[in-house]
């Protein structure tokens, strides 16, 4: 009996230990893959740092909370990327360790889509606080 | 077609010294934050967590890079889950605590 999808999502079945996966790949593909990881992490911790600078150092606009959910969501963002970051090393190793091609990933998009959105709202604060 | 010789794969000690300065910038960056956070009074709390983390990512960089080390020596896949969760684990701690503190 097929499960619905949502369920499936959660619980999965019991996946192999990733270092039971395949073979053992060329040393330098594991450690870029885990170099591009840190990369992914760095971006997240800047996105935490410009959350807590823009809450905290920001001169006030006169919106009051403005500063804050700005900084909160730059700091969830920070948090969603971190997640995701998780995710797409232990998929890419996965499938380098099985000699397949390298997963398709929405980091980028949801990095870009996302900073976007931060822009545009950063952007009405300033407009409407020399107002 | 001749392959020139400087095709030969690098020694391996480059690419781990390379992975380990990565690590080191991943925790210096996480010193960023707690240097943020320990920069006024309110949030400093969070900021004394944060320097922790830093300090525990600092270890780990080190142990990380003589364990890949290592299992190069012993011609074994530098692989490492747990050292890939505890960043993970590390950076989504700093983001609740940061988020806390900063509300």
């Amino acid at each position: 009996m097929r499960r619905p999808a949502w369920r499936t999502a959660w619980s999965r079945p019991a996946r192999t230990p990733l270092t039971e996966v395949g073979s053992d790949p060329d040393y330098r593909f594991t450690l870029a893959n885990e170099r591009t990881f840190l990369a992914w992490i760095r971006t997240s911790l800047a996105l935490m740092a410009a959350g807590v600078a823009v809450a905290q150092l920001l001169p006030d606009t006169g919106m009051a909370g403005a500063r804050r959910v700005l900084g909160v969501l730059l700091i969830l963002l920070g948090a969603g990327l971190a997640a995701g970051a998780y995710a797409r090393w232990e998929r890419a190793e996965r499938a380098i360790r099985l000699g397949q091609r390298l997963p398709f990933s929405l980091l980028p998009r949801l990095l870009g889509g996302a900073l976007a959105l931060v822009g545009l709202g950063a952007l009405v604060l300033v407009a409407l606080g020399d107002a | 077609m001749s392959t020139p010789a400087r095709e030969a794969p690098p020694a391996p000690g480059v690419q781990a010294e390379r992975t380990s300065l990565s690590w080191e910038r991943t925790a210096l960056a996480t010193g960023v934050v707690a240097g943020l956070l320990l920069h006024s009074r309110p949030t400093a709390a969070a900021g004394v967590v944060a320097l922790l983390l830093t300090a525990t990512l600092l270890v780990v960089s080190r142990r990380r890079y003589t364990d890949c080390l290592r299992r190069l020596e012993s011609d074994r896949s530098p692989v490492h889950v747990p050292a890939v969760r505890l960043v993970t684990v590390a950076t989504l701690v700093l983001a609740l605590v940061a988020t806390c503190a900063v509300l």
